[in-house]
């Protein structure tokens, strides 16, 4: 029986991929603007950031040695 | 209130950690795919063997597993045994779960028979897509489907508002009680 305010319901037999793990480029360290240290040791996505940390490549303020493939939590 | 599919894609990726939801559920995924994501949602583009020619090899773990998640104090099952009595003061023929939900936005998802897949010689691909980041050719905004869960019966039901309720029964009515880790209990929205 299903009630007005379900939205979305599904049944699935096998076969079915309900999960995934995805990796990505990330950065060993992260820029945090208006800190003391602006690159701060952390381990993130680097996608939102993205065209800073060109800039900062671009300008010699960090290399590609600062980036690695890994599992995006 | 959020669309229901991104409160879904939310609640199991804040819950399995390393895990996204796949959406829609019935969405064919493989190991390689790679695409984009919005919030907690992928949005697949392709295959990076396919368009890439990027070579790997799978590897499958032969155990199996369950997961299950409902959120937190909003979601509350009931575990009806066949012979159960039912409103109309009848036994059921069936065994059946009754699910609830107090609050508007909640997700039950359960999954049993769960297998994992994942991609060998990460540290080989990593280097090669490193190598196309810094040529240009990949968008640090793309991701890679490295690993996959498959599973053998599943059951996702997302509530949009408080107070609703939904009722599943065994298919077979030889099944005396439901046991949501047994991928072999087939379930079906009751009548």
């Amino acid at each position: 029986m299903i009630d007005s305010g379900i939205e979305f319901n599904i049944v699935c037999a096998e076969g079915y991929y309900p999960l995934f793990g995805l990796s990505g480029i990330k950065a060993k360290h992260w820029y945090l603007p208006g800190s003391a240290n602006n690159w701060q040791p952390k381990l993130m996505t680097v996608y939102k950031n993205m065209d800073y940390i060109k800039t900062e490549i671009a300008n010699k303020k960090t290399t590609y040695d600062e980036f690695y493939f890994g599992d995006i939590e | 209130m959020p669309a229901s599919y991104k409160i879904y894609a939310k609640s199991l990726h804040d819950h399995f950690k390393v895990f996204y939801a796949n959406w829609p559920p019935g969405e064919n995924i493989k190991l390689g795919d790679y695409g984009i994501l919005n919030g907690d949602v992928f949005i697949p583009e392709g295959n990076i063997t396919e368009q890439f020619n990027l070579q790997f090899n799978r590897r499958d773990d032969p155990t199996k597993d369950n997961y299950n998640f409902k959120s937190t104090d909003s979601v509350s099952i009931t575990f009806l045994p066949k012979g159960s009595y039912t409103q109309t003061g009848m036994p059921s023929v069936k065994a059946s779960l009754k699910i609830d939900f107090s609050n508007t936005a909640s997700v039950f998802f359960n999954a049993a028979g769960i297998k994992h897949s994942l991609i060998e010689g990460m540290d080989k691909l990593g280097k090669t897509i490193l190598g196309m980041f810094e040529t240009q050719k990949w968008p640090a905004s793309r991701f890679v489907v490295t690993r996959l869960v498959q599973a053998d019966s599943a059951t996702i039901i997302i509530s949009g508002k408080s107070g609703a309720s939904m009722t599943l029964d065994a298919e077979s009515d030889a099944i005396p009680n439901i046991n949501l880790a047994d991928a072999s209990i087939k379930l079906a929205v009751s009548d």
